[in-house]
């Protein structure tokens, strides 16, 4: 059996390598996403402020004015760990959807988080500053709200163990009242439209520090309750039947994928609006890199989403003249899209 | 005649779905050593039965028991360390066959679900014991029909269970490779293994199996050696005449009727 570890050892390193590299990226991105937009500064000007913002004392006038501070530390700092923390949990979140219900197109809205993440926003912004909440912890409660609803609605009974498609359709009857919900309020207030329409386009703009708990405290729940499931995962592949011949509780590890899907989403969804694209294509494209298996892919995919978002942030903010910005939304899907297309189109036969 | 030691057994086991009773009142138990075959007609129920014993169905009435003890209080963990199941129709992933036989070491994972040495010698041991060793590396979706039943195979034998529950598990497999099956089976059940196999080829069950039971309308009809079956049994079993021969070996053996000749089978018993 020689040849076959020969084999696994080489094939271990093939499997290695797109996360080390992708580490890596993660890693250099960071100060290099700060380098970008409407202001121009140098290099050693970012470092200087980066090394500040984080608490490294520098040397005394490197910072020349407080605008770098507020530009890079505050700004573009905030942005980019927001960016990378969003753009993972989308697709991480992707990933533990399609492999739980065994289905490609699952993306991590399916289960009505954006439209719930849409109603609480909207209700917020067409309260105006009446409400003691802002847009994004709205979002976040209408998410959570959402994900809950269609939980409930979808899990499984005894006569039904294995209820795949009725999670799914759950989902979308969820998706479908709030999505009316949305509707309702540009109906009733049209000066919230506008609002509601930029915030559904999915955007960094004016974010901070501040909404930081608000993307990470859900995440980490998230990842705790997806972690405990990822090799289940692998085996929900063969068909819930066979992972349960082979000790799998699949609706154990499907509930748990879901709920720790949803939560990662909502937390995406509450400070970036509604971002398109990223935990739709993002596990497709690391499963062609790194394979079937969910401990590497759901590692790379939450590096590569990250990694995405962020520079398509940096697109969005730099793109446009005169510090007028694109959403970020409209950027994935713009690049997004024909990528998938072109993937569909060359890969089909050459899969291994 | 040794002691029988039964590892899986059940009694007056009532099952079925949604308010359709498919099996009723069946005794059956499956004794360490001993290759057992479950025949019968299209729809008596031999699959269902066979999702009951593996704890994937919950019967109406009755409880599976595992060495006396309640399936049902065994974690799903637990069970698969002891039952092995092969199904019928199990769908092709698009792994290659020898990630589908590794994922038959999922029971014996730590919590923390890593693979170790152990495990991946387990499954290289499991390839070569089922003469599936050449398939490894194949996707599973390029695989015949036989050659994915016997990295099934495999995949039962790298659980390490000691129930074995094989739906119809040579159907697609050359005469070769069912003796090869019938060969590691007995030295299975040699090992102290119970092994329950439904097979539609009653010639086969015969040869190989230490015991027949046949399931009619979800009832038992008969539980024989094979020795005792006979042509009158099978022609109310399957409804449909055959003939009996005789295996130089001395074990009965059946033919169906040619078309063109009949023969008067039924007046042959008495």
């Amino acid at each position: 059996m020689n040849t076959s570890q020969l084999y696994t050892v080489r094939r271990s390193f093939l499997r290695c390598a797109p996360s080390v590299l992708l580490c890596l990226c993660w890693v250099l991105s960071v100060p290099l996403a700060c380098m970008f937009g409407p202001v121009d500064y140098s290099a050693s000007q970012v470092l200087a402020a980066l090394a500040e913002t984080v608490g490294i004392p520098g040397e005394q006038g490197a910072l020349s004015d407080d605008s770098l501070l507020l530009v890079v530390g505050e700004i573009r700092f905030s942005r980019t760990v927001l960016a990378l923390f969003a753009g993972g949990g989308l697709a991480l979140a992707g990933v533990a959807m399609q492999g739980a219900l065994r289905n490609p197109l699952a993306d991590p809205f399916l289960m009505g988080v954006s439209s719930g993440a849409a109603l609480g926003a909207g209700v917020v912004l067409t309260l105006g500053s009446a409400g003691q909440l802002n847009t994004a912890q709205g979002a976040m409660l209408g998410a959570l709200g959402a994900l809950g609803l269609a939980l409930l609605l979808g899990r499984a009974d005894n006569a039904v163990p294995t209820g795949r498609e009725r999670l799914v359709l759950a989902g979308v009857a969820v998706s479908t009242m709030f999505g009316a919900g949305v509707s309702l309020l540009k109906a009733l207030d049209e000066e919230s439209v506008s609002g509601i329409v930029f915030w559904i386009l999915g955007s960094f703009q004016g974010r901070g520090w501040r909404d930081l708990p608000l993307v990470l405290i859900p995440s980490l729940l998230g990842i705790a309750l997806l972690l405990p499931c990822w090799r289940a995962l692998d085996l929900m592949g063969l068909g819930e039947e066979d992972a349960a011949h082979l000790g799998v509780r699949v609706a154990r590890t499907r509930l748990l994928a879901l709920g720790g899907a949803g939560l990662l989403t909502a937390g995406c969804v509450s400070v970036s609006g509604i971002i398109g694209f990223v935990g739709l294509v993002a596990p497709h494209i690391l499963r062609r890199l790194t394979g079937q298996w969910h401990g590497p892919l759901m590692f790379t995919a939450w590096l590569a989403g990250g990694l995405f978002l962020l520079w398509a942030d940096v697109a969005a903010r730099c793109i446009l003249p005169g510090g007028m910005e694109l959403p970020v939304g409209v950027i994935t899907s713009l690049i997004g899209g024909p990528f998938f297309a072109f993937l569909l189109s060359s890969g089909r036969g050459e899969r291994r | 005649m040794k002691c029988r030691h039964f590892l899986l057994s059940v009694q007056a086991l009532h099952a079925g779905y949604g308010g359709r009773t498919i099996l009723k009142d069946v005794d059956i138990a499956l004794a360490s050593g001993e290759i057992t075959a479950l025949i019968g007609p299209n729809g008596s129920g031999k699959s269902t039965l066979l999702r009951c014993l593996c704890g994937e169905m919950l019967p109406l009435h009755g409880e599976i028991l595992l060495e006396g003890l309640p399936l049902s209080r065994l974690s799903a963990k637990a069970r698969a360390r002891r039952i092995a199941v092969v199904p019928q129709r199990p769908e092709a992933p698009d792994i290659r066959a020898s990630d589908m036989v590794l994922m038959g070491r999922y029971p014996h994972l730590p919590w923390h679900g890593f693979i170790s040495s152990q495990d991946r010698r387990k499954t290289i041991a499991a390839l070569r014991a089922a003469g599936a060793s050449p398939l490894a590396e194949r996707p599973v979706r390029t695989l015949s029909g036989g050659e994915f039943q016997r990295i099934m195979l495999a995949r039962a034998l790298a659980q390490e269970a000691d129930v074995f529950l094989l739906d119809e598990p040579a159907s697609a497999m050359d005469p070769a490779r069912q003796t090869e099956l019938f060969t590691l089976l007995a030295a299975r059940a040699a090992e102290g293994a119970a092994i329950l196999a439904v097979l539609h080829d009653i010639n086969t069950a015969l040869l190989y199996c230490d015991r027949i039971v046949a399931l009619r309308s979800g009832q038992i009809f008969f539980s024989l050696t094979p020795s005792e079956v006979d042509a009158s049994l099978l022609q109310v079993l399957f409804d449909t005449p055959f003939a009996e021969l005789r295996h130089p070996c001395g074990l009965p053996q059946f033919s169906l009727t040619p078309l063109s000749s009949p023969l008067p089978i039924a007046e042959a018993d008495a």
